[in-house]
This record gives C-alpha cells, structure tokens and sequence, in this order.
C-alpha cells in the first residue's frame, strides 16, 4: 500500500467519528472567532487609555503651534499614536475592493483610511518628511499594536537625500499592514465580518492574507524604494531604536524605475505594482534640489 | 431541509438536492477542501465535484443518517487527488509530510493487497481511535482526515506546538501496536 493510499484509507473511517470531528470543527471554529473579544474591564481601560492619548496629543499639538514649529500633519501626531490619528483608519473594505483579491491560497483585503491630508506634489512631500533616503528592505516583521496590523521593515539606506540617516546603515520604517495568516490576524486584531464576510465562518487559521490600506501593500523584501519619512520612535513599546513612518501613510512611498526615476504606484487588487502615467514621478535631479 | 428530505431528492433525481446540499453544506465542503488544498478557487471548484460524485453516488447509497459524513468523505477524497495531481498546487509538500507521518503507521514496504485488507484496516483505525479519550482523537482526526497543520492544531487548543507532536507521534506508535496485536500488519 503506498502512503497515499493510506492517507485516502482516512477517509472511509467510521460515520461516528466524523461526525463527532465536524461538531468539534464548528465549536473550534467558533471559538477562534471569539477567542479575543476584550472584557468589560479591557474595553474601559482602552477608552481610558485612548482618552489620555488625546489630550496628550492636543497639549502637544497647542505646544508645537505656540512656539510656531512647523507643523504638519505627521509631525503632529507623531509621539504616542501616529497612523492612528493621522488616518482614521476603518475596517472596512474599499470601495474598489469589495471582494478581496486571491492568488495562490493568498487573500488580499484592503482598509480604506481616511486622510486628514494628502501629500501630492514632491514638494509637500519634501518640505514634510523628516528624512529622504532610498534603500532596499532586508528584513521584514509584523506586529500588532492597538489591533491594528503593521509592518515593521528594515531598510538598508543607499542614498540619503533629507536628514542625519548615513548611508550604508539600516533604518526601520513601520507601515500599516502587512503580511500574516488569517489565524494570527484574527488572533490579534479580531474577526470583523466588514473585512472578511463568509470567511469568518470556515477560514482556515493558515490561510495566508495580505492587509493593505487603499489598495497599497506594505514594502515587501528586496524591494527598492524610495521613501520620505518621519520620526515616530516610541511607538513600538521594546522598540528603542529610532523608528520612522512613511509621510502620508503611503503617500511617501516610491518604487524604484528603470531609468533611475522613483514613481509612485497605483492602487492595486494585490501587492504586483502598476505605475500609470499620472502617478508621481521624481528624478534624481528633483531629491539633489532639497535644502 | 432535514437530510432525509435531501437524500430523499437525490434518490429521486430531483435536482434540487444539489441546491439544497449547496446550501446547507456549502461551506462546510469548501472548508474541508480549503484545508486540504489551500487555494480559495481550487476549493470551490472540489466542492462542485463533490456534488457531481454525489449525484453518481446516491444511489446506490442512502446515507440517510451520515449525509455529513459521507459529503466530507467524498470532498476529501476530491481535494487529495486535486492536490497530488494538480502541479499548479503548492500543497503537496505538506501532504507528502502527513503520509510520511501515517507511513509510521504502516510502512509501505508492508503492502496490503487486497480490498479486504483494506476494509479491515479501516475498520481497526477506527476501533483504536474510538477507544482513545476523545481530545487526543479530535487531533489525530484533524491532522489526519483534516489535514491540519501541527501549528494551526495547537493555536487554537491554547497547546505549544511541542505538545501536539509529541501527541501524535505516540498515538501513531499506540496504533501501530494494535494493528499489530489484531493481525492486520
């Protein structure tokens, strides 16, 4: 009998004991779905925690405005809790993503956020970011935080065009998003149905999903990109090197061009980019200009 | 609809016992497929071949009672072969690895010939599991019919990883003994 024969032999055990097996998939199941509803108590302790966060960062914004630092959106909300307040995130699909997008035994889901601001032109850009630099990512970890997804990249830095960020060193960026299972996403974030209608029920916990936000995915390994950044070391509790977020949420991202030009992606179903002639493009030329 | 009434469509060829398993069991099919193949699009399409096996199968057979049973029987065997002969499939590493795990069981050299055999195999695999206390057999029977991983097994038990290998590596050794005292290897 060859193994697989055996293995296909499985199949014809008794009634019962699949029967019993299907009962206890649908109570596993379901408890995989639950298994991270807070508590009472949890739920008053966030609200307290999110309040304080709010008033800190409204002293901290009056303090930047009175001593007329140049503020913008990043900058503002930077300290504590940076892409939470920079776009209110919503855990729903996008509108051009109301079905998530599948490859190979991998889904696709977009959160759409919404901008307090855009960052459209080089110079917005330029005059918001803390740091320029181009590089290309080595390493890359998710984690979660406030359940929310992120990544967390390492970037090797070939070219700095803003900032005190030397060449040749590493950086880490963090990015809403990011690549995980459904299992370790639901674990940490919660099921929510907007995200994963049907799925909720009998997703496998392995099956391999990609959470973007607006149809932009997280910088993947060996990408080579070009970045504006912004400082929001403390974010990450443990995390005590310097950590930068990407101005605009993904405003401030570019991927490497063949002639040597940087140009920003368009929105897309999965993490393959598509550049369109309108999209943002930025020479060589344009990030030597920077003061 | 009672699954009486729907093998009682099927026995009539009546259509409608496609639409009725298809929503009653719908996504508990693309589920046992899912975990087998792990490929969104492949499950669907097993578990529409699983409605045309059954449609061939019923009759003869009346799984009155075991209608859940017998679907799960059939979408399993859909998705094995789907898995082990579609080369676009990139699960058959993980499948090699589970009947490496069952060849401690019987090893392959130890051929069973005939049908007989087989059966009478079948029949002793579920005689030992029955006899186990049943946590240890919901684990065996997921990573086995299931096709779990170790990993997505132990996550949602609340067990390290460690635990539910070493679980199935004696469960596996404890079967192998009693195929032996009841003759079959």
């Amino acid at each position: 009998m060859s193994n697989n024969r055996l293995l296909f032999l499985m199949s014809n055990i008794d009634n019962d004991l699949i029967l019993e097996l299907t009962i206890e998939r649908e109570r596993y199941g379901k408890k995989l779905a639950t298994k991270n509803k807070p508590s009472k108590a949890v739920i008053s302790c966030v609200a307290a925690a999110v309040i304080l966060i709010c008033v800190f960062i409204s002293v901290s914004f009056n303090h930047k405005v009175n001593n007329n630092t140049a503020v913008n959106i990043t900058d503002i909300t930077n300290p504590i809790f940076p892409m939470e307040t920079e776009t209110s995130l919503e855990t729903t699909l996008s509108s051009n993503d109301s079905e998530p997008s599948q490859t190979e035994s991998i889904g696709y889901f977009s959160l759409s956020a919404d901008k307090l601001r855009n960052y459209d032109s080089f110079d917005d850009l330029a005059t918001a970011a803390e740091a320029v630099v181009a590089g290309e990512s080595i390493e890359s970890t998710v984690v979660f935080r406030f359940g929310n997804i992120y990544t967390l990249t390492k970037l090797l830095v070939t070219d700095t065009y803003k900032g005190s960020v030397v060449n040749g060193e590493t950086i880490w960026v963090i990015e809403r998003g990011g690549y995980t299972t459904y299992g370790e996403y639901v674990a940490n974030c919660g099921a929510d149905e907007k995200i994963f209608g049907d799925m909720i029920v009998d997703c496998p916990d392995e099956y391999q999903v990609v959470m973007g936000v607006d149809g932009y995915f997280p910088i993947k390994q060996g990408e080579k990109v070009l970045i504006f950044v912004g400082n929001t070391s403390g974010f990450l509790p443990d995390f005590d090197e310097p950590l930068y977020d990407i101005i605009g949420d993904t405003d401030g991202k570019l991927y490497v061009q063949e002639d040597g030009t940087y140009k920003r992606a368009d929105p897309s179903q999965t993490d393959d980019h598509a550049f369109g002639d309108n999209e943002l493009t930025i020479t060589i030329e344009d990030l030597l200009s920077i003061p | 609809m009672e699954d009486r009434e729907i093998v009682d469509l099927f026995l009539k060829r009546d259509e409608r016992a496609i639409e009725q398993v298809s929503v009653k069991y719908g996504k508990l099919l693309r589920s046992v497929a899912f975990r087998i193949t792990g490929n969104m699009e492949t499950s669907e399409e097993c578990e529409n071949d699983t409605y045309m096996k059954a449609w061939d199968l019923i009759p003869p057979q009346k799984p009155y009672d075991y209608l859940v049973a017998f679907l799960s029987r059939v979408v399993r065997n859909v998705a094995l072969n789907r898995c082990i002969y579609d080369k676009r499939l990139k699960r058959k590493g993980h499948i090699e690895e589970l009947s490496i795990e069952l060849e401690q069981i019987l090893p392959s050299e130890n051929s069973i010939e005939n049908e007989m055999n087989a059966i009478a195999l079948q029949t002793a695999i579920s005689s030992f599991l029955r006899s186990q206390p049943k946590e240890k057999r919901i684990v065996f029977m997921r990573r086995c019919f299931d096709c779990e991983k170790i990993s997505t097994i132990a996550r949602s038990m609340g067990w390290k990883e460690s635990k539910v290998r070493t679980m199935l590596h004696r469960m596996r050794g404890d079967l192998r003994k009693y195929l032996i005292e009841e003759g079959i290897v």
